[in-house]
């Protein structure tokens, strides 16, 4: 294959490059101008782009190459694997990062000399998060996890001497070890369950499944659940969610758009690359679990959410709700894939740009985002308030903008695999969930005397202008996503 | 010597060395996490987690991972432990007893009854899983067999774990440096 | 009777069950993330034991990895308790009350 023998991890490297560059250019150039902010931004493309090409090759090739170099070894116990499904991974994450780094520009601007850490750090997330994706080795992916975690606790506490902001990385960082934790025993006990770390390859898991006849499935049942205790507590699912809000209320607005949407793409991929790539054949001891915790999520979400005086609060419950409808995705098995990633995509751009406009209205280091400092936005900036009411829209699964769509595949493999109470609880949840994303958009409208100009800057426009892009768009004309996510699939 | 457990006196039991070698480092291993999660004193708290940690690696040696219980003799006991008695006298907690180390009675014993559910759940199902396996205990892993997994097989892990490094060597920068520019908010 | 692999994965859920109860009934941040060392402990544990048993080398070299991990945690964990004792001159969890709702 000869220069073929590097895509595979082209994504990683690249990051990787791009974060050790930031740091030396941030040495030596002039400290007081980031220029090193488009380095990472340039890093971030091309990761993209690499993505594309990995795209290719799995299209040309026609199935899943492992990660081959002259070293056989590697081959014959496969640590990256690159397939529809991590290529898809990685255009989605590059884009997201890419986006999230605009949306976050202003306090990249106004941290002046820390902020070559801030980018670097953003960086180094994000290559862990698609090694998640990318790899089927499970103590990989748990590397993976602890990259982009503690990538995270970091950028949470950013801001040092705001209280708020060490309190939600101390936070952030007990909750979140003590999930990896638990993750990572579910890992050991399905060691022991199967005799095997990866999930394709020799002595795989896939194998023992295919050849052995589980006699004792107790260990085995253990494993997954807490596996998959750990990666709810990840992607805040109830009841592991109760980290989310003020984590989310401390860091920096600019900063949590990459932790809210980067982490849940992720964990959500790992889990489709985990229990329908590994575990498929045991879909009838995990898929009840994933609907319980799904349905509870949904309601938990939707009427914690109902109370919230704070926007980023209130985005924090709302996302508990939407990692409810994601998991209803899971249910379906294999089927539930091109759903789930069709959701995760158009929700993460939604949520990025929603916290790039909570950190233009209430300042890109503000750890309070009062609903009624939204107030009369329409006013003020009318083209904020259009796109902020075009996100709200998007979020509440509003027909004609991209959650819609997102929720009624969902809903449909919940329901012709069976699920038809989470179905009926996740129509409930959607409805009532119409009235705190309509209270927002009606304050936007509100008509208001003290309202001043706002002034945006044009990187924090872009990044808005698209992810409502991406909201309106794939929410009318859906098909070409659709088509994509269809060849992304674990197997 | 595998027979019947009816069969077995107390001598022969004592024969072998494992067991209770095993029962002499378990239990103090136990009582050392124990203590640790309950004492009231904070930095009995951390000796008490030297205990628990010496008990694990003497537990690694016992599995013949000698590799591994050497590492957490170095890493955890020499490094980990002094970093938590450094974090213990940057944030100045009072060294003797503090009854506010812990929550109240009410928290207390929920957790107790979860951390002992979940307790109950695993042994079973591992005691299903593994009742009557055999291991040989004080049979050594060769270093060079773990040198060439980890740097033949897991070499692409091995390097991704450095940008977990990498991360925590900024966040340690980033969080701890005296420079603030002030104001942000 | 001999020592089974049953007896180290018994006291490695052991381990891990009271770093558990640990981490949930400590105020204190400092004692809370000696908890979750305790439990990571545990898992190296299993992983070894299981390695043994099998007969396969990955547990022991997964057991290397999450020592690694585990050691990057604490210098981030640290380094944000003290980032945190410095705003306010306290390392207990539930004293942290800026954001309620």
């Amino acid at each position: 294959m000869g220069n073929a023998a590097l895509l595979p991890v082209a994504f990683e490297v690249i990051l990787i490059a791009g974060a050790l560059l930031v740091l030396m250019v941030a040495v030596i150039a002039d400290r007081r101008r980031s220029v090193w902010a488009p380095i990472a931004g340039v890093a971030y493309l091309a990761a993209a782009a690499a993505g594309i090409l990995q795209w290719r090759a799995v299209a040309e090739s026609g199935g899943d190459l492992y990660f081959s170099t002259p070293d056989i070894v590697i081959v014959r116990s496969p640590m990256v694997v690159m397939d529809g499904f991590s290529a898809f991974a990685a255009i989605l994450l590059g884009l997201l990062g890419f986006v999230a780094l605009l949306g976050s520009w202003d306090l990249v601007v106004r941290l002046g000399k820390r902020s070559a850490e801030f980018v670097a750090l953003g960086l180094l997330a994000v290559a862990g998060l698609h090694m998640m994706a990318a790899t089927p080795n499970l103590i990989v992916i748990f590397i993976g996890l602890e990259t982009a975690s503690i990538s995270f606790y970091i950028l949470a506490g950013f801001i040092r001497g705001s209280r708020a902001s060490d309190e939600s990385a101390l936070k952030y960082f007990l909750l979140g070890s003590l999930a990896s934790a638990m993750f990572l025993y579910g890992i050991a006990l399905t060691f022991a369950a199967t005799g095997s770390l990866t999930i394709y390859g020799a002595n795989s898991i896939r194998d023992f499944f295919s050849v052995a006849i589980i006699t004792e499935p107790g260990i085995l049942l253990a494993g997954l659940a807490l596996m998959l205790a750990g990666l709810f507590f990840k992607v805040s699912a109830a009841p592991f969610h109760q980290w989310a809000p003020d984590v989310y209320q401390g860091a920096p607005s600019a900063a949590v758009g990459l932790m809210a949407a980067g982490i849940k793409v992720a964990a959500f991929a790992a889990l489709a690359r985990i229990f329908i790539g590994g575990f498929i054949s045991q879909i009838d001891a995990w898929a009840p679990i994933i609907g319980v915790v799904a349905a509870l999520s949904m309601v938990v979400g939707t009427t914690m959410a109902l109370v919230q005086t704070d926007l980023k609060r209130l985005l924090a419950y709302s996302g508990v709700a939407h990692s409810g409808y994601l998991l209803a995705t899971f249910v379906g098995g294999v089927e539930g894939v091109p759903p789930m990633w069709f959701y995760v995509s158009t929700y993460a751009f939604m949520v990025v740009g929603a916290f790039t406009i909570v950190s233009v209205v209430n300042g890109p280091a503000a750890h309070a985002a009062p609903i009624s400092s939204f107030k009369g936005l329409a006013k003020r900036s009318p083209e904020m308030g259009w796109l902020l009411a075009i996100i709200m829209f998007g979020l509440s699964g509003m027909p004609f903008f991209a959650g819609f769509v997102g929720k009624v595949f969902a809903f449909v493999v919940a329901g012709e695999a069976g699920f038809l109470w989470l179905v009926v609880i996740g129509t409930l949840a959607t409805v009532v969930g119409l009235a705190f994303y309509l209270k927002v958009v009606a304050t936007i409208f509100a008509p208001d005397e003290s309202g001043e100009g706002l002034e945006a800057s044009t990187s924090a426009r872009i990044a808005i202008a698209i992810s409502a892009t991406v909201t309106v768009v794939f929410g009318i004309v859906p098909w070409p996503l659709l088509e994509v996510v269809r060849d992304a699939l674990p197997i | 010597m595998p027979t019947l457990m009816e069969t077995v006196t107390m001598a022969d039991w004592f024969r072998e060395t494992a067991n209770w070698v095993f029962l002499l480092i378990a239990f103090p291993t136990v009582f050392g996490a124990w203590r640790t999660v309950s004492s009231d004193n904070i930095v009995r708290a951390v000796l008490y987690l030297v205990v628990a940690l010496g008990g694990t690696a003497a537990m690694f040696l016992m599995l013949g991972a000698a590799f591994i219980g050497w590492t957490v003799v170095l890493v955890y006991i020499g490094a980990v432990v002094i970093l938590f008695l450094m974090g213990i006298m940057i944030t100045r907690a009072p060294l003797g007893a503090e009854a506010k180390l812990s929550h109240g009675r009410e928290v207390k014993v929920p957790a107790a009854l979860l951390s002992g559910i979940l307790f109950a759940v695993i042994a079973g199902s591992v005691v299903d899983a593994f009742g009557a396996s055999i291991i040989r205990p004080f049979e050594p892993t060769l270093t060079t067999d773990l040198a060439n997994v980890l740097f033949g097989r897991f070499i692409i892990p091995f390097e991704v774990v450095s940008f977990v490094l990498l991360a925590a060597l900024i966040g340690g920068i980033v969080l701890a440096r005296q420079d603030d520019v002030g104001g942000l908010e | 009777m001999i020592v089974t692999t049953t007896w180290f994965l018994l006291l490695a859920a052991a381990l891990f069950s009271i770093g558990v109860a640990g981490v949930l009934i400590r105020r204190n941040a400092l004692v809370m993330f000696m908890s979750i060392e305790l439990m990571l402990n545990a898992v190296n544990l299993t992983f070894v034991a299981v390695s043994r048993e099998l007969g396969l080398i990955e547990g022991q070299v997964a057991a290397l990895f999450v020592m690694v991990v585990a050691a990057t945690e604490v210098t981030v964990g640290l380094a944000i308790v003290v980032a945190v004792f410095r705003t306010r001159a306290s390392a207990n969890v539930d004293e942290l009350a800026e954001m309620k709702g």
